[in-house]
């Protein structure tokens, strides 16, 4: 007895918690919990099956276990449970709610048979519709998986040729000592061209500034990019004590007639035709001009110009070497500018090459604008008498 | 009874009593066997209880439950000694536990009505009554039919 009655309380307290799960909305729970105590509850009254004067405790632990095997929808087991606690001699009024009882799981059982029989074909039509999405489902999301990777691999193929060639560039890059290229003279890169890194480059420079080119234009000449830089610089050069040495190639040179003649045509390598080309104009201009700023800022300017072949465009300060290497493809700036870092062997070769024209080139002091009356004289002959 | 499921007959009473604005410290009228005023005091609802008792019926039910037991124990010095499970509730049976589980207890039958009238409380006990008198030998039964809406209650013996 005391076993039965710890199971029974011990099945109530599951009820507890069972009713507590429904009224919570937890349902899973409950059902749980409710199974439970059908497990204690009908343990419970078995152990009294035998005890049939035990009234009404046999026939209402009986009732209250079919009660709880209605809930868990166990109907026959609740008959059954009813029909053993009848074989006792319950209570009138117990025995009349066995009865209902066990004809209200009978009832159950009943519906739910046919309930389920009839709505068989409506849960294969529910199941085949889910098992078709489910499926389709599936199929969409192998293709995206698919299509996902593939891109990845795309992407993945693509930043590793690309990490590939930039490394290819930068490590050797790194080994020249170039820290910077440009595309070109005018092209923007990380925000700033080869043109404005010069420029701040130069405005910094405290000690020596020092260029070669063709005619300089973007230095010498008045609508130059760097014009207005270098006159600035020049202003300032009795405080900041910079000095500026300049190699421009000489106006009525054979190099420059050269130049001419791939950049504005054959006609123009000789004289007198070679003073109408763009490539001379712009020269001798720049050399008068820079021949003007050596007489109003000497010492900090010194302007000589040289007559080999112009192969590089340079500007070198003391951090950093400009250069860019000139063809006969056009005229204009179209190959980069690389940017190359004080101390690396690229920047001493560049700093030899600019000290050994340096020291053949002619001051620009000398330099005699168009003489008309050599200016039918073969280009040899002009270029002599220089 | 658990202390967790009493406690959520007490917040189903309190819902209950509130929702016919009621405030704590209400006046419950006991009448039938007795004849008494019992005052009854509870924490407010929360928004959470009023949630959980938002079925109307089960509150009823089980806030009648909870007030039931209490004026059993309070008038009849009678606890609740054991329960049985019976569809989506229980059978409360009083008495002394020292018996055997439902040796010689009391049924007590309880009755929930969230706003009637008396005729509606009458009704209710005499359907009560009118089922025990069926029976030759009818099991001991205390009848309580609890009202709401005034508060008010009903308290009857029924040994047949």
């Amino acid at each position: 007895m005391d076993k039965s009655n710890d199971l029974h309380r011990s099945a109530m307290e599951f009820c507890d918690q069972a009713l507590l799960a429904r009224q919570r909305g937890d349902s899973d729970l409950s059902r749980l919990l409710f199974r439970e105590a059908f497990d204690k509850e009908s343990g419970a009254a078995s152990l009294l099956k035998d005890q049939r004067d035990l009234e009404p405790t046999r026939s209402v632990l009986y009732r209250s276990a079919a009660e709880l095997a209605v809930e868990c929808g166990r109907f026959s087991e609740a008959k059954e449970l009813v029909n053993i606690a009848l074989e006792g001699s319950p209570p009138e009024e117990i025995l009349e709610e066995l009865t209902e009882l066990s004809e209200r799981a009978e009832r159950f059982a009943q519906n739910s048979a046919p309930l389920r029989d009839a709505h068989a074909s409506d849960y294969k039509d529910v199941e085949r519709v889910l098992t078709d999405a489910a499926r389709q489902a599936v199929i969409i999301a192998q293709e995206e998986t698919l299509i996902s990777i593939e891109n990845l691999r795309k992407q993945i193929g693509t930043a590793t040729d690309t990490i590939l060639s930039v490394t290819g560039v930068l490590s050797g890059a790194k080994a020249a000592g170039i820290v910077n290229i440009f595309p070109t003279r005018y092209t923007t890169i990380a925000g700033k061209t080869a043109i404005e890194t010069m420029r701040q480059d130069m405005d910094i420079e405290r000690s020596a500034i020092r260029m070669m080119g063709i005619s300089l234009g973007d230095f010498f000449l008045d609508r130059g990019n760097l014009h207005a830089d270098i006159v600035r610089i020049l202003d300032s050069s009795f405080d900041t004590r910079v000095k500026i040495q300049s190699l421009i190639v000489h106006p009525k040179s054979t190099a420059l007639k050269e130049r001419a003649r791939w950049e504005a045509g054959p006609e123009y390598f000789t004289a007198p035709i070679f003073y109408d080309s763009t490539t001379y104009i712009e020269t001798d201009g720049a050399a008068r001009i820079a021949r003007r700023l050596c007489e109003r800022y000497n010492p900090a300017i010194a302007v000589k110009l040289y007559k080999q072949t112009p192969t590089t465009f340079l500007l070198l300060t003391t951090r950093f070497a400009f250069f860019e290497v000139y063809t006969y493809a056009a005229r204009g700036s179209g190959v980069p500018v690389f940017q190359v870092q004080a101390g690396a062997p690229l920047y001493s070769q560049l700093e030899s090459h600019f000290s050994r024209i340096w020291d053949v080139a002619e001051s620009v002091e000398g330099y005699q604008p168009l003489d008309h009356g050599q200016e039918n004289l073969p280009a040899s002959a002009q270029e002599d008498s220089q | 009874m658990t202390a967790a499921f009493g406690a959520s007959l007490a917040e189903a009473a309190a819902v209950c009593l509130e929702d016919q604005h009621h405030t704590s410290g209400v006046r419950l009228p006991v009448e039938g066997d007795c004849d008494v005023t019992c005052l009854l005091f509870w924490d407010q609802a929360t928004d959470r209880m009023k949630r959980t008792w938002a079925d109307r019926d089960a509150a009823t039910e089980h806030g009648a439950y909870g007030l039931a037991v209490l004026l059993v124990r309070d008038l009849k010095n009678m606890t609740v000694g054991e329960r049985s499970y019976r569809g989506n509730g229980f059978d409360f049976w009083v008495g002394a536990t020292h018996d055997g589980l439902f040796q010689r207890k009391t049924r007590l039958e309880i009755s929930g009505i969230r706003n009637g009238s008396d005729g509606v409380i009458r009704a209710r006990l005499d359907e009560k009554i009118a089922r025990l008198h069926r029976y030759k030998n009818p099991l001991p039964a205390l009848i309580v039919v609890i009202e709401f809406g005034k508060p008010r209650s009903r308290l009857v013996n029924y040994n047949g």
